[in-house]
């Protein structure tokens, strides 16, 4: 044993060792980047890409499309089907100005209608888009805009992102008129918003604001909006402002929001350093604090606060949160942050403390030029408050990302724990609350990969992940197969 | 001495791989930690995102079309009202659409919605039928942690009120009808 053990430290000296005094390339200015895929750890499915960019100079037409379809298999076998189509022409001159047309579209099928009323594993939010039927259409977006038609202005008309200080999906037409060299910028908007899950055709938004630079560094943002439901003959009242601020190592902001009469006010930092030490990676701070002074959801429309119904008045409370990133070397980085939530008055299941505690470690580059390894966990605790329980959530996970080519590759694992109290069924003693402990977990494997054949815009992809739960047969005992299988094909064409 | 040569010529290979980074056409802040900020720093500039992400299709593939890795059918069952109820903050980066809760909550019974559930406690004169619904006797999204089991209090009634949103406090008299 002894001789082995002499040789095993060398080993790792050496191994190690090199890794800390070569220098690297990869690093130019203290930051490195996630790969292509990294997208595909977080979701898969959509358009590829963003239909480029439209040159100027000339009009230009850029068509993407693209289709999914996912096959899975939990309680009974269930198909789901995309399709996506981005059409988008710009540049077109006219009447001194230019106009451009967008339009993005998402066609959904699924195989199976699950009856209203009764409780399935497999209904997903997809479902609760399609209603009674088997499909669903979403238009994401449909717009024309037309840039200093009107001298200094940009009309947008039809179906668009909102985008001011907060965005919003809405139908409708917004003008912004620009001054002093875009220093100054007016906004005017009337608009009715959008759900995909609901039809609301009586809920408007009117309303208009101002976006001043006065230098590079200052940013301030001004608006109101009027949410005016005349069927239920009320109306939200919204007033916005944010201030950004530019220093060396990044931005300041403060943020504003009065619904009603109910105030919500955000500050915090987003800071990026470049290292100091040769060789020694950037650092990355981000913190904030956001307080709700008053409780509000009542009497508010769902397009500005969709979680009262189904939770409750959003509760006094303030939230603190922070995240530290930092570069060692050219291959590593550590992230570390957490969350608190304060609340005042008295708690109850949807109003209470919480924090939050995560961090992750990012390899790049280690075992091959193309390899990115991610490794991630996070603790959600809510603590003990009166006749709350301790009720907590885990979770585990690591991901990797690797290129070849014109191929692509991703594969990742998740664990997950749930600690929760849930009154217990079928006791005998009326108006005793009977809660018991629940532990339950959820295991997550994933592996897919794409090809691009190149110099013809199409990409072809298929990804298959699998959920291994303890959830399942805590509902039902007959349900022997705790696993629930996806497995997309997704096929992408850019034109 | 031969290992040592081994390890070393293998160590060796794999930090002279690790000179190259991965594969990526994205800017450096495009790192790690991005996930968790790009949100507040396309706030505060968001001409920046939209010079490369245009028209927000790469915003939209993300937050409005594909959910989330996580968010599997353990966590469509249990974990998302746990999250939920701490933290309805971490739900609206991406549901922000106004019907998306109750399009379900109002459609699809939760799962111990079974046999027995149901039931009359009182008649609609309010005598006793003698049999009692196990809805009486449970809850649901740990209600009952809030407070007593006292019919009428609002804080016991608020878990049902998740998906019976026509509700009211009674003490004891009709129960509203099925959402």
């Amino acid at each position: 044993m002894k001789r082995l053990k002499i040789p095993l430290v060398i080993y790792m000296v050496l191994f190690w060792s090199v890794f800390f005094c070569l220098n690297s390339f990869a690093l130019e200015g203290g930051e490195y980047q996630t790969p292509n895929t990294w997208k595909r750890h977080y979701s898969v499915g959509g358009i590829k890409y963003s239909a480029g960019s439209v040159a100027p100079g000339g009009a230009e037409v850029a068509l993407t499309a693209a289709s999914r379809t996912v096959y899975r298999y939990f309680e009974d076998s269930l198909t789901e089907e995309f399709a996506y189509l981005r059409l988008k022409a710009g540049n077109i001159e006219a009447a001194g100005g230019d106009i451009a047309f967008n339009l993005y579209l998402r066609g959904g099928y699924a195989s199976e209608k699950f009856e209203p009323e009764t409780f399935s594993a497999s209904r997903n939010g997809f479902y609760a888009e399609r209603k009674d039927d088997l499909s669903a259409l979403r238009v994401y977006q449909g717009n024309a805009v037309f840039e200093d038609i009107i001298p200094l202005t940009a009309v947008t008309l039809g179906r668009q992102y909102l985008s001011h200080i907060d965005t919003q999906l809405a139908d409708g037409g917004n003008i912004d008129v620009s001054l002093f060299k875009k220093r100054l910028t007016l906004h005017a908007l009337y608009a009715l918003p959008v759900s995909f899950y609901a039809t609301d055709p009586h809920t408007y938004i009117y309303g208009g604001g101002a976006d001043a630079s006065p230098s590079d560094f200052l940013r301030i943002r001004a608006e109101y909006q009027a949410y005016d439901d005349r069927t239920q003959e009320y109306r939200n009242d919204v007033i916005k402002a944010r201030i950004d601020g530019k220093i060396p190592p990044g931005n300041l902001y403060l943020n504003y929001k009065r619904i009603d009469s109910a105030n919500d006010i955000q500050a915090g930092a987003i800071l990026d350093f470049k290292p100091v030490v040769e060789g020694l990676g950037g650092t990355v701070i981000t913190a904030s604090a956001r307080t709700i002074t008053d409780s509000y959801g009542e009497e508010v429309t769902l397009f500005l606060d969709p979680y009262s119904t189904s939770l409750g008045q959003e509760g006094k409370n303030t939230i603190l949160a922070g995240e530290i990133s930092q570069g060692i070397r050219e291959w590593l980085a550590v992230s570390i942050g957490g969350e608190g939530k304060i609340i005042a008055g008295d708690a109850d299941y949807a109003h209470r403390d919480f924090s939050r505690v995560y961090a992750s470690i990012d390899l790049n580059g280690v075992f091959s030029p193309t390899i990115y390894i991610k490794i991630s966990g996070d603790i959600w605790t809510a603590p003990k408050d009166g006749n709350l329980k301790e009720e907590s959530t885990f979770q585990i996970g690591g991901e990797i990302s690797w290129s070849l080519g014109d191929f692509a590759l991703w594969g990742g694992t998740n664990f997950q724990k749930y600690r929760y109290y849930y009154p217990e069924e079928e006791r005998t003693v009326f108006l005793a609350p009977s809660l018991k402990r629940f532990e339950e977990d959820a295991r997550t494997f994933y592996l897919g990969g794409e090809y691009t054949l190149s110099g013809t815009g199409l990409t072809i992809g298929a990804d298959i992940s699998v959920v291994s739960s303890s959830v399942y047969s805590a509902y039902n005992n007959d349900f022997n197969d705790s696993m629930d299988t996806r497995a997309e094909l997704m096929l992408n064409w850019v034109l | 001495m031969k290992k040592i040569i081994i390890t070393a010529a293998f160590a060796l290979s794999f930090a002279i791989t690790a000179a190259f980074a991965v594969e990526s056409d994205k800017p450096e802040t495009h790192d790690g930690s991005w996930k968790t900020r790009h949100g507040k720093v396309s706030k505060a500039d968001e001409s920046e995102c939209l010079s490369c992400h245009i028209d927000r299709i790469a915003c939209i593939d993300c937050h409005q079309d594909s959910k989330p890795r996580d968010h599997t059918s353990a966590y469509v069952y249990k974990g998302h009202a746990l999250k939920a109820q701490w933290s309805r903050e971490s739900c609206a980066s991406c549901h922000t659409d106004s019907s998306f809760c109750d399009e379900c909550h109002l459609i699809a019974a939760p799962s111990n919605h079974k046999r027995g559930w149901g039931g009359d406690l009182y008649n609609s004169d309010g005598s006793s039928t003698g049999r009692q619904g196990r809805h009486c006797t449970t809850g649901c999204h740990s209600l009952v942690a809030s407070g007593a089991l006292i019919f009428g209090n609002d804080r016991v009634t608020r878990g049902c009120k998740t998906c019976h949103q026509t509700l009211e406090r009674n003490s004891g008299g009709v129960h509203p009808p099925n959402p």
